[in-house]
Parts: C-alpha cells; structure tokens; sequence
C-alpha cells in the first residue's frame, strides 16, 4: 500500500504546469482584446478598412474592377454583355462589393468601439483616429446605401455567431449613421493632399457634398419607387464643396495643368494634388492593380503584351456630340487595339468596338500583372467644381458666377494646348438658364468621368436614367432582347445568402 | 525509492538512462531442455521466462536446447509466434524438460496491442483487427497505410493516386466527421504520431498493426478516438543470439493502362473539321486546309513521352539480439522510388535503434530512437490543364523536345494557340523537393512496485521538419508569366508528451482484474515561414537564392501551440473466463476550448465466452463463440487550434499609400467562444466463432455511430464583415457491418490459409445549421461544386445535372430544355429538366435541375488473400475490391473537348454527325465547349473493382550448406503489385481522390496513374 501511496505521489509530483499546457495562448494574430492601444495601431486599422475594398485575397481587385463595370453600363459607356448582364439574378459583382463594404464597416466598428472605449482627454490621438474611422464608415454606408437601397443597422463590432437583421429604410441610415459620422468627423482630420489613400480633412468634405448631392437629387428605392430628393440639401451640397474649393485656395489642391497628367501620375504612382481621395496601388506581391488590364483597348488576354480586354466600349451617338479635339477624347477613347510591343493598329471604322483607354496608356511592357501600380481616383478636386457648380446652380435657381468659374475651369484644361487662349475648342460657358447650365452639368461630367463609376449613378439622381437609356439607338435591339428597360436596372440584386439567412424581400425587380 | 524519484525526474528530461545491470540472486538450480514440434524437429527461438520473474528469461538454441535457472516451485513459460504458449511446472531441481509445442491454430490466442495494455484475443470485448508484419512487407508502398490495404475488416485506405509518396489515408468504418478530420489517431509504441501517409516509417521495423475499431476500444484515447485508433507496435529486440538481417529489392513499374489517343492524320482531320465547322478564324487557314500531307507525318503519343519504364530499389539491414539484462534491436533502410512520370521520384532513408534494459529487479527501462529524411521530387500530373491531361491532349504532330512555336515557324504556320509548352518540358524543368526530415525519441520507465502492480513513467518527443521547395523556369508554364517562380516553405513540428499509468493485474479464485489508470500531458508546436521570389534574370540558383529574383512574394509565417491534458482508466473484469466486462474513462481537457475545455469519454463492453460453458462441451467442434456488446463515447478534437478567437491579421491584399506597402491589421476571423469537442456514440455488438480448433474463424461486427456537435463553418450574414463561423452544429450516422473469415484449409506439409473480409458502411447526414439543409463542397477552378452535403442523404454525394443523351435532331432540339448559359444545338448534349423555381420543370436547365447524381463511397469493400507453403515455398495473393463507388471522371468532360491545337482520345472519332446519332460522343465543335463546365452524370462512371494487389513468390533455401558460411537463412521472392485490375471505369484508374476526404470522394482530376510494379528481392539473415 504505501508503494501505491508513493506512486500517486510521483505521478502528482511530476505533473507541473498543466493549467499552462491546456491554456491558449495566440502567437501570430493579434485580438480584440489587445488592439489597438496606440495611435500607431489605430493607423494600421484604418488603413486595412480601406484596403478592403480590393477584396478578399488573389484577384481580388476583379471584384472593384466588377462593380466598376456595373456602374458602366449607362449613356456613355457600355459593357460587352450588355443589359443581359443586369436581368440575371445575380452577376457575382454584387456579391463581393456587399461582402467587401461590409468587411470594412465591420473592421471600422471595431476600431470605433475600441477608441470610444479609451480617455480621449488622456490619449489625444484617439479623436482623430475616431474621426477617420466613422469617415471610413461613412463612406462605405453611402456607397452601399445608393447600390443596394435599404440595408441591416450596424454599428458594432460583430460577436454574433448568427444573425437575424431587419433592413432599415436608406433615410435612417443617413440620418442615423452617414450624416452624424461625417459631420464628427468634418473639421478633425489633417489637411493632407499626396498620397490621397487615406480620409483626409478634404475628402470628408468632398463625401459630405457627395452624399448630400445623392439626398438631393432622385433616388430608386428598395420597393420600386422613384423618390424625389429633398431639396434643402443643394445648399449642404454646394458649401460642402465650397470647403473644398476653399482648400483650394489655400494651396492644398490643385488641377493638374493637363488632363492626361492626372492619370499619368495615376498610373505611375506619382503624386498629384488634384486627386482628393483613391484606392492605390504599387508594385509588389498582392499589391498590384488589375484596372488597366480589364479596361484598356483590345489587345489579347495577355496583361504581358500591354493590352487590355477591351470589356468596355464607348456609345458611339454619344461619342458624336464630342468635340474630338478635346484632350480628355485623345486621352480616354482608344480608338485603335494593341498588340505585342505597343504598336498601336487603328480599327475600322466600326465605332462600337472604340474602347476606353483612361487607364491603359501608362503600362509596363513586360512582366506579371502584380508590377502594375495604377490607382483608382474617388474624387478629383474637378469633382468639387462641378459639384460645387451643379449644387449653386440647384441652390439659388440658376447659376451664379461663382458656379460658372468652376465648370469653366475644368473646361479650360481640357482645352488643346494650342487653343488655351482663342478659346474656340469648349469656350467658356456663359448667359446659361438654369437648365441650360444643368444640362451643361451632364455633359461636363460624362466625359470628365468616363471611367471612374459615376455616370449610372448621376443618370438615377438626375431622375433621367430610363429615359436615356431607352432613347439610345444603340440599345434598341439590346433592351429588346431582354424585355424592355428592366427594374434590376437601378438597384442590384442583394445576395442570396444574406437574403434567405435574413428573410428579406430582395430590391424590387427580382 | 530515492531511486525511482531519480528516474522521474530523468524521464522528464527525456534522458536516456544508462542502462545498470544487476543479476537476480536465489537458491536455485539450473533447468535444461530442448523443445521440438509436433513433428520432432528443434524449434529455436522460443522464449522461455520464469513467471514473475521479469528480468529472467533466455531462448532455445538452434537445436532447441536452452537452460534457465529456477527454482523449486516456480512456473516456466514457453512462448514463440508460431507456437501455442505452454507453462510447465517445476517440480524438482535439476530438471531436464524435453518439451513438444504445438503449432498454434488459433488468434484467438494471440496476444493483441490494446490501448495502454496488451491482451489476449479471447479477452477481448472491442473490436479490433490486427495486422501482421508477414503481411505488411508484401508492398512494396512507400507508406505502411498501403500495406493495411485489404488486409483488415472496416478499414479503407485511399489514396490520392499514384504518385511515388503521395499521400495515403487510412478512414476506420467511415470517420466520424464532416468537415475535421477523419483520420484515425495513430499511436507508435505507445507514443501518438504525427500520422498522416506514415511515410516515414520504414515498414520492415514492424511487427504488427492493431486498428481499434468500437467505442470499448477507443474511448481510452477519448477526444482523439472517434475516428479509430491504429497501433502501431514496431519490432523489439530479444534475448538471444544476435542476428542481423538483409532485405533488398530491386522492382520495375510500369503505366498499368495507356488510352489510345488520335495521331497526326486524325489530328489534321480533327483540326480541319473544327476551324471549318463553323469557320473559326483563331486557327490559321494555311495550316488545317491541306490536312492530307500530314498522312507522311510521324505521330507523338505523350503518354509514351512523360511516362516511363521506373526503377525501384530498397535496402533494409536490420539486427536484433540481447541478454537477460539488455536487448537490442534496429534498423538502416533506403528507398529509392523513381515514378513512371518524368522526373518524378521518392527517396527515403530511415534508421531506428531501440533497447530495453533491465536496470534492476524492479526496473526496466525501454527507449526508441528513429530518424527519418524523406523526399518527393517532381511535378504533380493533376489539374484541370494538368500534365496527365496533356498526355492524352498534346498535339501528336509535333515531336517532343522542341518549342511548339519554333516548330510552327520552322514549317511556314503562324504561330499561336495556347499548347506551347512541351509537356515533357513541364515534367523536366520545374524543380520541386519536397523534404521532411523526422525524429522520435521515445523512452519509458517500467517499474514493478509490488505482483502485478506496476507504473510506466514515459517521455518522447516527435519533430518533423518539411521543406518544400519549388522553382519554375521561365520556360516552363508555371514560370512563363512571372518569369521564374521560386517558392519556400518551411513547417516546423515539435510534440511533447509525459504520460504515466498505473497498471495492475491479480487473479482472486474464479476472478480476474486487470487495470490500468493513468495521467497524460502532451504539447505540440507547429511553426510556417513561406517565402517565394519571381522575376528571375539569373536562373542557376533557383530557389536556393530567392534574392536571385527581382519580385519577392509577401512571407508569411505562423506559430500555433496547442496542449491535451488527460486522466484515463480501465477496468476489465472477468469471471470464471467466460464473463467479461471492461470500463473505460477518459477526461481530456484540451487548449482549444475556453469554455467546454473538459471532455469525459465512458465506454462500457461485456463479452460471453459461450464455447466455456459446460453445454457447449456437447459441440466439440465449434471451439470458440463469443458474444460481445460494447457502448460508448468518444470524441475529435481535431478543430485548429485558435478557432475560438476572434483573431485580427493583416489585409490579405496589401495596402498601399503612395508608392509605399503599409501594413493594415483587420478582423480576420470570428471566434466562437462556445466551440466544444464532436462527440461520437457508438455501439458493436460483435460474434467471434470457431470451427475446428479454430481452423475456421469468423469475426462478425455490427457498429452504429451518431456523431454530434459536428464543427462546421456555419454561413454568417456577410453584412457581419465575416462569410462564416466555426458552431458545433452537424449530426451524422454511421451505420455498418463487417466480416472477416480466416481460414487453415491445409495444415501439413502443405499449408493453406485464406483470409476474407468484407467491410459495409453507410454516414447519413442527420442535422446541419439551423435553416440550413445542406451545403457545396469540391469545387474546381472551372467546374461549379461537385458534391453536396445534405441532411438525409449519404455523405460522398456527388451532384450536378442529370445527363440525358445528345440532341439527335431538329425535333429533339425543340422539345429540349434551353439551358441558362449555353445555347443547346443539335448534337450537342442535353440534361433533364427536372424542377424549377416552382418546384415544377420550367423548360430551363439552371440550379433547379441539379440533383444527387452518385456516390463516390463504396457500398462494400475488403480483401481475399491466400497464403499457401510447401516446404521452402510460400505463394501468396492478395486481392482488393470495392463496389458501388462512383468516380467523377472530370476528364471525361475535359477530354472530348474540341480545342484547337488539341488532340484527344481516339474515341473522339466516334463522334456525333447527323449519319452516326448516338447518346455518348457529341459533336467536334469549337463553340461549343464551355460546355464542360458542368458537373453531370455524364462524368459519373461507375468506379467498383477488383484488384490483384499482391502476388507473391518466395523460396526460402534451407540448408546445411548456409550453415557453413554463417548464414541462417536466405530467402528470394518475386513481388506483383497491381497486376491485374478488373473494372469499367474508362479512366486510368479507379483507385483516385483528388480532394482526399471522405466527403468529397473519387474525384478523378487527372491523378497520376497507380502502375504495375514487379519486384524481385533478397532476404538473407546472418
């Protein structure tokens, strides 16, 4: 017995620091619990926010470059597969760019629960770092909010196991979470131009005119509904912007002397002051950029060879109504295809197959797609202009001097070298109606913007999209093999699993 | 007692302890003997011990003689593999003991290697096969788990293909799992294992195989035992003379099964047709319009070029011998495997010395040393564009070697297509190594505290290293775009285990107890660095110099730990040998779970030992019957470690200010504190019948398993910011039987013996998440998900669309269903419109017509082997079958394909034309071939076969002759593994997994062919 004692004694003996062995401790991920606790943290959290946006992991810009290509399917610019494209129930895009803004609203709801947690009157970094955060939020509801209508209410960091969300009407989720966060965060960010990758004190500007330009205008609703904007928020819109346009001013933002600059400097990762806010790029493994690629003028599949895919092509009736002597047409329609080693072979003249080269004239002739630096611009200090002139002109009934100064200086760089001065090439606007300059307004920012995702969006605010759509002939055939102007034109399609998880009614149309 | 401290804290310090000798003292007298067999010839190398007396123990000579020292009163036992043990009695001093064993007939005598424990057969009340070392040298596999293959009831082995050290897995009655891990735990000597393929162990090192099968067996590992447990006990060395043994073998392998490809007549034929019908502007028109010259033209079949004649050979010394004080035992091999595919080879080289050694009257001490270096080389086949595909694909009109474009230049055609790679260059170029380097130093401490009361302190410690390396030239496909892709990765294990059990065994009158009780703490790390460059001017170096390359990959690197601390026990009682009952308990407490970190797994099994009871006396012949019901729980642990934090790491893509990478930190992955062990409650009830003294014996199994708390990724509203998250949501159930007959039809001069086994199981899906009836799972680049888990139906369900011929006219064009992606023509293939949104046919093919469309589980499975000697001749065969699996033949969609700079399956001549309806070979159109896209029972073929495994021939040359050069024995044989296959899967081989997973199964992606290997080999024993 007292050898069986002697035993259970050893086994007791030599059994140390059991509670240790079965206690987890993380060696190569950091947790809630630990992050963020400095300034320097709260930085590497805001900054992942915005990468979300280039998608979960390999081809991950495929998903930004996909939701871009939704967007371009409007009255300038056209996709290859047409309005097909947006009558089948789902078309992959909407899935990720759901997934994608939702991942970055989560990443900054978790950043804002943990800075809110902390003494801001001890830690002096932390209002900032708020600020960004609840920009950075902002920004994604809003995007999410005129792509998809009504949206689930969150605004905390994600412990639930399962999830059962009602979708609250887009007016709540402005008036509860977009307007507050971007009116905290006006006023508490640096003043920063170059690099633009970030929510400076600018961009939340910038979005503020943005979003009240959206709340003013038309929108489709979640039920089918075209809604009348509330004109009070001209106004918003047009100081906003003017915040912007003072910044200007004071030397932070400039236009770049030429429109090919800004994209050149775009697509080779060289500071501009003219871009106010983007998603960017540089060379380097999952660092690299794919827009050139899918967007540039035909030239095989081969990124290798400096040609893109050509997906998107210009309208030619639109095309028409362009002066070609415009420097932004030489910059953005490629009306020729490349092949190997940059020899650029002019097409027929069968316009539909005009591509769009905005950012497809800077690309390293050889090597791996991931060399590729190219960033995607948001806003563009000619963006305030023309939404500082579009927003005056709303305002106050018509347009003022000050409105006419901004839509001409964009004009003004888009003249040829040649013609800055005689002014015959885009003449300054003048003796404008109110609608004559509204329409002014349209056409200014349909060449301006081609390829930066705008133009869909704008047709629906305007409370012009069907009618334009239908009157081009160019779609006649294309309309008509799909039943006519379609309701899943406007809102896109919520996904499938979210949508059965939640019970939710998807956007009207589908 | 001070002595025994020492020694635990020695143990814990995994030191060897220098072995003390001590010779055992008594007045006693020596007994000798000789011992011969039923037909008078010495027998040596019994081992004969005195009862009780650990350490006293000696073996018969050659001419069967031994002497041993004992005492007035004591018993002798007399033991050897091949005989039944005898005890005799000593009943005076100075005894000569001439001793006849017999040859025993029975397993049920045999003992078997149970958890923490050994124990007779006829004891038992779980279920559990063994597997002998005689049978596991038969392969000539790289992996034991090869080896297992037929050889035991309920146990399947799968491999992913062919591939020399490709990966094996072994899956006991099914798993028990959906989404963690099916794989058994595997336990060596005592010590649990990394597992896996076990490639690094040498297979001449073991002695037998145990697989525990039910609950009674298993739940003494408790958390880690739902999936079966194999015991692994490897060779140990004896008291005797010392004997060192060689055993090479030379082996050639062979590609068991060529499919008849076009050549360049039919080539240019095909090509022609398809750049005309309809005009296809992306082939050049000078090239395929004067097809008729190519008739002078030689033809390259591919298969001839990437596969090759392989040699093989291994080397295997291995030594065994001792005294009463100290034994020895160890062994050296390398293999060297070169696969059929080019550049394609697995090399190994192992060694392991193992001693036990009596320290004292009370202590022994036993301790294992193995070291392993292993390494795969070569270019996987696999691949939607694999190689595999290429050897059925290339083009037959040009010559391997060469650039397809130099050659197109060369002969005036313009360049171009996507099949510029030679094949052959794929399998040359590319340098892959994939290296593990492995040791285990396992030692334990036996101690005998009083009769029958003994504690085992054990240390041991595994350590893997696996490099894998791999550089792809610019001239190969890999390569081409990044130009040059160099890759490293480095995964670093280190376990470490402490466990010590308290054993204790005693006889009271009618009664016997045998327990065992015991505390286990065990630790693993696992470390990763991945690095990789691209872009490399300079090719030379390849990976050994990333810095050679001009683009460097973002590294990565992890380090996880996880700790299991256990308390286990065991009680079997038996009464009167004919009633017995066995208790199991195992609380295991796990580092992964900080909620439900404890785990308690009972299992419970009585067995009725019918052929004692007095009636039975009546019926002679039937020697044993058996009666055993066993129930219990057991678990798997076997989710990753980390699973329930809510982790935060950096962005997957990389983000970016200005010109510069900055590191952004986000949530990653949703932790779920809640996470708990899946439980599995089985129940067997099992029949062990023999006939005969046991010539004829069946074993007969019937086992129900329900596993609950599956861990599976549970869908998460992606407006969480996460897709999913990790619950214990699933239920399935296992149900199945199993059959083993083993049979001595001849026992003299001539000696029969036939083993069959016949395993049937079938997993149900019983519960997943909450509005949630199933899930997808296996899907491929270009193929949407091939198999479905679904609540009420079999686990390995493959699902697509259901196949319905070829559209044969303008009128069965009409009257098909159009298809939501793919305009349908005449010729072309049609699925059935089965359902729609509605729940009714809708004219569209879409989701709504994809239903279960096969299986690629077995419905039965096993092995039939005879073994048959005659004096120094022994022949053996072993065959393997399974019936009712599917296979989904991804290539038979892939092949037809009618790509331009394509060749193809000579099949593809029989193909659809208005003159030759038919319903299987569509028509040669190059718009028409996104087709493939879809799963469909087109590509489920049936999968079943019968299999030669092993055929074996050996001589075993005895005689006196060997006696004067020293040697005792040499034995030749010659070896056919896979030699004959019977099957109507029209692939290369039916025996295929790509995924390698019980609930993905038979996936058919261009694995490498499983070849014929003959083997010719020398066994010589000094």
């Amino acid at each position: 017995m007292k050898k069986i004692i002697w035993a259970i004694f050893c086994i007791l003996l030599i059994s140390p620091g059991c509670k240790k062995v079965i206690t987890e401790v993380p060696y190569s991920f950091l947790t809630p619990q630990n992050f963020p606790t400095s300034a320097d943290e709260a930085d590497a959290a805001l900054i992942a926010c915005y990468t979300t946006l280039k998608g979960p992991d390999g081809y991950g810009t495929w998903e930004y470059v996909g939701g871009l290509w939704m967007n371009a399917q409007n009255d300038v610019t056209f996709t290859f597969s047409g309005w097909a494209g947006f009558t089948s129930p789902t078309h992959g895009f909407e899935e990720d760019w759901w997934a994608d803004f939702w991942r970055g609203i989560n990443a900054a709801n978790n950043l804002i629960a943990a800075l809110e947690m902390r003494d801001a009157t001890k830690d002096t970094w932390v209002i900032e770092k708020l600020a960004e955060a609840r920009a950075i939020r902002a920004y994604f509801y809003h995007d999410l909010a005129t792509l998809y209508g009504d949206l689930p209410f969150r605004t905390k960091p994600t412990t639930e196991i399962a999830l059962k969300l009602p979708r609250t009407p887009v007016q709540v989720i402005y008036d509860s979470i977009i307007i507050p966060d971007l009116e905290f965060a006006d006023g508490k960010l640096p003043v920063r131009a170059s690099p633009a990758a970030r929510i400076s004190a600018g961009a939340v500007k910038c979005i503020k005119a943005d979003v009240y330009m959206k709340l003013a205008g038309w929108r489709r609703s979640s039920q089918g509904e075209m809604v009348p904007g509330d004109p009070k928020y001209w106004a918003l819109a047009r100081d906003a912007a003017a915040g912007v346009l003072k910044m200007e001013d004071d030397g932070v933002y400039a236009l770049d002397p030429e429109y090919s600059g800004v994209f050149t400097k775009l697509s080779t990762d060289q500071p501009t002051n003219e871009v106010i806010f983007d998603l960017e790029f540089t060379k380097g493994s999952r660092a690299g950029s794919l827009f050139p690629y899918m967007y540039g003028a035909e030239g095989g599949a081969d990124p290798d060879k400096g040609g893109g895919q050509n997906s998107l092509r210009v309208i030619p009736e639109w095309l028409r109504t362009q002066d070609n002597r415009d420097e932004r047409f030489k910059w953005n329609i490629a009306d020729y295809a490349i092949y190997e080693g940059w020899e650029r072979t002019p097409l027929p003249g069968d316009t539909t197959s005009w591509g769009i080269a905005t950012f497809q004239k800077i690309y390293p002739s050889k090597g791996y797609w991931q060399t590729n630096v190219t960033n995607f611009p948001f806003y563009r200090l000619s963006e305030a202009k023309l939404m500082y002139a579009e927003a005056a002109n709303e305002a106050n009934g018509g347009p003022t001097p000050e409105a006419y100064k901004q839509i001409n200086e964009v004009r003004y760089r888009a003249r040829p070298a040649a013609h800055k001065t005689d002014g015959t090439i885009l003449p300054d606007l003048a003796g404008l109606n109110q609608q004559q300059f509204r329409e002014a307004i349209m056409n200014e920012r349909s060449m301006e913007f081609i390829m930066e995702g705008k133009r869909r969006l704008d047709l629906i605010r305007w409370g012009i999209f069907k009618q334009k759509i239908e009157s081009l002939k160019l779609f006649e055939a294309d309309l008509a093999s799909v039943g006519g102007f379609n309701e899943r034109f406007y809102l896109w399609s919520l996904p499938v699993g979210d949508m059965t998880q939640n019970e939710w009614q998807n956007n009207a149309g589908f | 007692m001070k002595q025994i401290r020492l020694l635990l804290f020695l143990s814990l310090l995994l030191c060897v302890s220098a072995a003390g000798y001590t010779q055992a003292q008594g007045t006693e007298a020596t007994v000798r003997g000789m011992i011969s067999d039923e037909e008078g010839n010495p027998v040596s190398g019994v081992n004969i011990s005195v009862k009780n007396l650990q350490n006293r123990q000696t073996v018969s000579d050659e001419a069967g003689k031994f002497s041993i020292v004992a005492s007035r009163g004591s018993t002798l036992v007399f033991s050897h593999v091949s005989f039944t043990t005898k005890e005799l009695r000593i009943t005076g001093t100075g005894d000569v003991v001439n001793l006849r064993l017999e040859r025993s007939r029975s397993s049920m005598d045999e003992v078997v290697v149970v958890g923490y424990g050994s124990m007779k057969r006829k004891d038992l009340t779980g279920s559990v096969a063994t597997v002998k070392a005689k049978d596991i040298v038969k392969s000539t596999d790289a992996s034991l788990n090869t080896a297992l293959q037929g050889r035991a009831a309920g146990v399947s082995v799968v491999s992913t293909e062919g591939m020399p050290g490709a990966a094996v897995s072994i899956y006991v009655r099914a798993g028990s799992s959906i989404t963690a891990s099916n794989d058994p735990l595997y336990i060596i000597d005592g010590f649990p294992s990394l597992g896996g393929s076990n490639l690094n162990l040498n297979i001449n090192d073991i002695e037998s195989v145990e697989i525990l099968k039910d609950a009674s067996a298993t739940a003494i590992y408790g958390a880690r035992g739902a999936n079966g447990v194999i015991i692994i006990t490897t060779k140990s060395g004896k008291t005797g003379k010392f004997s060192v043994e060689y055993d090479g073998y030379y082996a050639i392998q062979q590609l068991g099964r060529k499919l008849p490809v076009m050549n360049s007549l039919q080539y240019a034929e095909f090509q022609h047709y398809i750049s005309a019908n309809p005009r296809n502007s992306s082939i050049g028109d000078s090239l395929w319009y004067n097809w008729p010259t190519y008739k002078d033209s030689s033809s390259t079949n591919w298969q001839n070029e990437l596969y090759r004649l392989a040699g093989m050979h291994s080397h295997n010394i291995s030594f065994t011998g001792g005294n009463a004080d100290i034994k020895v035992a160890g062994s050296v091999s390398a293999l060297n495997q070169d696969g059929i595919a080019l550049a394609t080879s697995f090399d190994r080289y192992t060694a392991r010395l193992n001693t036990i050694a009596n320290i004292n009257k009370f202590i022994t001490n036993s301790t294992t040393i193995s070291l392993s270096y292993q390494q795969r080389n070569g270019e996987s086949l696999t691949g939607e564009g694999g190689l595999a595909y290429s050897a059925v694909r290339g083009s037959p009109y040009r010559p391997a070697g060469i650039n397809l474009n130099d050659y197109l230049i060369s002969h005036g055609i313009p360049p171009g297509g996507n099949d510029g790679v030679d094949p052959t260059v794929d399998l040359l170029e590319p340098d892959v190594k994939d290296i593990e380097y492995f040791g285990a130093l396992n030692t334990s401490f036996n101690i005998r505290l009083a009769e029958g009361l003994n504690l085992k302190i054990a240390g041991g410690m595994n350590y893997s290293n696996s490099l894998y390396n791999s550089f792809y030239g610019v001239n190969t496909s890999q390569g081409a775009l990044a130009l040059g892709d160099a890759t490293k990765n480095n995964y670093l294990y280190v376990g470490l285990l402490n466990e010590n059990t308290l054993s204790y065994s005693k006889t009271f009158g009618l009664s016997k107890i045998d327990a065992v009780v015991g505390y286990s703490l065990q630790r693993s790390t696992n470390t990763f660095t991945y690095t990789g460059s691209r872009n490399f001017a300079i090719e030379a170096l390849g990976y050994n110099n990333l810095a050679m390359g001009s683009l460097f990959s973002a590294p990565e690197s992890g380090k996880s730990v996880e700790g299991l601390e256990s308390y286990f026990g065991r009680v079997q009682y038996a009464f009167s040998d004919r009633y017995i009952i066995t208790g199991t308990m195992r609380a295991d407490g796990s580092s992964k779970f900080p909620i439900h970190k404890w785990g308690y797994f009972p299992s419970g099994g009585i067995a009725w030992k019918v052929n004692d009871e007095k009636f039975m006396k009546q019926i002679p012949s039937v020697s044993t019957l058996k009666f055993r019901v066993t129930y219990g729980l057991t678990g798997n642990e076997s989710v990753s470690p980390y699973s329930t934090y809510t982790s935060y790491g950096p962005t997957p893509r990389r983000s970016v200010q200005g010109d510069a990478v900055v590191v952004g930190v986000m949530p990653t992955r949703l932790g779920s504190t809640e996470l708990k062990w899946e439980t599995t409650i089985q129940t067997n009830v099992g029949i062990d019948l023999g006939i005969l003294k046991d010539r004829i014996l069946i074993t007969a199994d019937a086992y129900h398993k329900k596993s609950k708390d599956l861990l599976l990724n549970a869908p998460l509203s992606t407006y969480s910011g996460f897709n999913s998250v990790t619950r214990n949501i699933g239920d399935i159930e296992v149900r199945g039987m199993e059959l083993a007959l083993n049979t001595i039809n001849l026992n003299g001069r001539f000696r029969w013996s036939t083993n069959f086994n016949i395993s049937f199981n079938k997993s149900k899906v019983l519960r997943l998440n909450e509005n949630q009836d199933h899930f997808y799972i296996g899907v491929l680049p270009s193929f949407s998900s091939m198999y479905i888990v679904k609540v009420g139906e079999n686990l390995g369900s493959m699902f697509g669309y259901v196949y319905d011929g070829l559209i044969n006219n303008q009128e069965e064009l009409a009257a098909a269903p159009i298809h939501d992606a793919i305009p349908v023509k005449v010729g072309t293939r049609k699925y059935k419109d089965i359902s729609g949104p509605d729940g009714k046919p809708d004219g569209v093919v879409d989701a709504n017509d994809r239903m279960l469309i096969g299986n690629g589980n077995p419905k039965f499975f096993g092995g039939f082997s005879n073994d048959f000697s005659f004096k120094g001749f022994e022949f053996s065969f072993l065959f393997t079958y399974s019936y009712g699996n599917d296979v989904l033949n991804a290539y038979k969609s892939l092949f037809p394909a009618a790509t331009p700079f394509h060749g193809g399956p000579v099949t593809m001549f029989n193909r659809w034309t208005p003159e030759n309806p038919q319903i299987n070979n569509q028509r040669w159109d190059a718009q028409y071939n996104a087709e493939y896209e879809n799963v469909s029972s087109y590509m489920v073929e049936d999968g079943s076969y019968l299999r030669l495994k092993n055929i074996q021939l050996a001589y075993n040359v005895n005689t006196d002759w060997l006696k004067k050069i020293h040697v005792q024995r040499i034995r030749v044989y010659a070896t056919a593994q896979n030699l004959l296959t019977f099957t109507r899967y029209t692939g290369y081989d039916p025996e295929v997994s790509y995924f390698n997973s019980l609930i993905t199964p038979g996936t058919d992606l261009g694995g490498y062919p499983r070849s014929k290997v003959y083997t010719f080999g020398l066994n010589v024993t000094f």
